[in-house]
């Protein structure tokens, strides 16, 4: 019991803590507020915080006798419970608030991309060999084993997915068409462009903002280093360098997917596969795909990098930028590859 | 009668080969202000990981209230760790939630407390280590150190804690801020009766201290009243007493 009314004095007594925060507090409810006069804290064993917020909300208007002088403290410490005023944001001005800074967004992209190309033109010699050899090994040499397998997993893909219909009319021998013509014009560019957004925009947004966090580039800056043309340059030749011969790579492993597949479910023997990509895998179509490489590339690295430099000085927004940084290159390359169907068509390539 | 809260004793601890403590042993009382004081690596950190159950002890004992933590059943160790508050020493809280909602939070998995009682349970800690309400629904990554500081201890404080770990509160902490984290410990222990102890290397914080244990070689080479500490017998506390900012804080006082 934590309660006990004798001669009209209410007792209280035990602990009086969190603990026993729900008990209590069930008993002081069904307490009737006419059966005492004042309240007596000599039984009291312990008072916490818990247990004087209770008293503060049932026992206001009565007298506390024999209390100690800290279980005093401790309840008038509990009565002061400060008013919180929340912001009213009403939806409109929400709306355009958003609206607005997407598009601060990307001004600022534009304007921080025009800064680093001016800084590297500045910079340009003072640009380490030793960096961008380990760049483009990161960049590309390393790329290698997931775009192989991707790329041959697409080609057997397709071949497989189409070879059905092609045998229903017949048309065995056009899987060729079908898939180097899709492969060298769509595919495979969207692939390297994909894996490079999800491997190297990422290590870049979460390289520099590390570096950011624990300042290393107000260092390079102190120390009349451009940040930007010793670390941001090498990323960016890397990959510009890299994309175009990664997408040539997967292009040959995805015909060379859809060259098994085509043996053994439609029957087009290699040699036959062959003589027919011969004759319709022109060098424009070749050409088309190529040429998305290095902006891709150049989009990829610029997000990345963008991204890592808008990390705040503290840790947890590392984690916000890298998924932001992934999202947009994803949206980026994709709007920019739609962008170059509705050109190519405009030309008539 | 002295009532003991925490009783260390003949601790050992070993990673690997390398002992870190070789029968350590020490005593904190309820409601006192105790300092753990010692060189880097000298196994302070490692004595804290012991004391939350978050590191097995190699040999020895570790007495909570009387009863031996290393010989706890799960649901007792459950209850024992509702008692304990913690400080990290970059002051960690849930970096998803608001300062407010990691307080509540806390309240409610803790001891299944109403939701009013806990918004007004987070309100009265903000306040009582004396921050600013608009804090309630501040991230802690949008707070200054000092402030963020401060927040992780009304976390630590949300369900008044029996006993509340501090490691290092002061360090990175201005002259002024760190005086006044040390004023609201002090505070805190003389009026709420809560027992303190923390991992210090701020000298400045000793002064506020009822009892300081020195960490040297694996044993508590001394424990007691902070002005002990000139008369003792161990080549590192006589280093640590003969160095000019220790003089000078002393004469200070």
């Amino acid at each position: 019991m934590f309660l006990e009314i004798k001669d009209r004095v209410l007792y209280i007594k035990d602990y009086w803590t969190v603990e026993n925060y729900n008990k209590i507090k069930k008993q002081v409810k069904v307490l009737s507020k006419k059966s005492f006069d004042y309240v007596d804290a000599s039984e009291l064993e312990k008072l916490d915080f818990y247990g004087a917020y209770l008293i503060n909300n049932f026992f206001k208007e009565y007298e506390i006798r024999n209390i100690s002088p800290s279980y005093e403290k401790i309840i008038s410490m509990s009565k002061e419970i400060p008013q919180l005023s929340k912001k009213k944001s009403n939806y409109l001005s929400l709306i355009v608030e958003s609206v607005y800074k997407k598009i601060g967004d990307y001004f600022q992209f534009i304007s921080f991309t025009g800064e680093i190309l001016v800084d590297i033109f500045r910079n340009i010699k003072s640009i380490e060999a030793r960096t961008l050899f380990k760049e483009l090994e990161e960049g590309g040499i390393k790329a290698l084993g997931i775009i192989t397998i991707l790329s041959f997993l697409i080609g057997v893909v397709i071949a497989y997915q189409s070879s059905k219909m092609l045998a229903t009319f017949g048309a065995n021998i056009f899987i060729v068409d079908l898939v180097s013509v899709s492969l060298a014009r769509e595919l495979s560019p969207l692939i390297v462009g994909i894996i490079m957004a999800g491997r190297s925009a990422s290590s870049f947004t979460a390289e520099i903002g590390l570096m950011k966090v624990s300042e290393e580039i107000d260092f390079m800056k102190t120390l009349g280093i451009s940040p930007y043309a010793c670390v941001v340059f090498p990323k960016i030749l890397s990959l510009v360098f890299w994309l175009p011969i990664l997408i040539t790579y997967s292009l040959i492993l995805g015909i060379l997917g859809a060259m098994i597949v085509s043996d053994f479910t439609l029957g087009v023997p290699p040699n036959q596969f062959f003589h027919r990509l011969t004759e319709v895998l022109d060098f424009d179509h070749y050409l088309a795909g190529i040429v998305k490489g290095p902006i891709f590339g150049l989009t990829v690295a610029l997000i990345g990098v963008y991204e890592g430099f808008k990390v705040q000085q503290k840790a947890e927004s590392v984690g916000f930028s890298v998924t932001k940084s992934v999202v947009r290159t994803l949206f980026a390359i994709i709007v920019i590859d739609a962008l170059f169907s509705v050109v190519y068509r405009w030309l008539g390539i | 009668m002295v009532r003991y809260i925490v009783e260390v004793e003949n601790l050992v601890s070993k990673y690997g080969e390398k002992v870190v403590h070789k029968g350590l042993n020490l005593k904190i009382k309820e409601g006192e202000l105790y300092a753990i004081v010692g060189g880097s690596g000298a196994g302070k950190s490692t004595l804290l990981r012991e004391l939350l159950l978050l590191r097995k002890v190699d040999g020895g004992k570790i007495l909570f209230k009387g009863k031996d933590i290393t010989k706890l059943s799960q649901k007792e160790i459950d209850e024992l760790k509702k008692r304990i508050g913690v400080m990290f020493q970059f002051s960690t809280m849930l970096s998803s939630l608001t300062v407010g909602q990691n307080i509540i939070y806390v309240i409610k998995k803790r001891y299944n407390i109403d939701d009013k009682t806990a918004i007004d349970m987070a309100k009265i800690k903000l306040n009582l280590v004396g921050l600013n309400p608009d804090v309630f629904f501040m991230y802690p990554s949008e707070l200054s150190g000092g402030m963020r500081k401060k927040a992780s201890l009304a976390v630590a404080l949300s369900t008044d804690p029996d006993i509340l770990f501090l490691d290092e509160p002061t360090s990175g902490l201005d002259p002024i801020s760190a005086e006044d984290f040390d004023t609201l410990v002090r505070t805190l222990v003389d009026t709420t009766g809560i027992t303190i102890v923390q991992i210090t290397h701020d000298l400045a914080s000793l002064l506020f201290t009822d009892t300081v244990a020195v960490i040297s070689e694996g044993l508590i080479v001394y424990e007691g009243n902070p002005n002990g500490l000139l008369n003792v017998e161990n080549k590192w506390v006589k280093n640590l007493t003969s160095t000019l900012r220790f003089r000078r804080l002393l004469n200070g006082k």
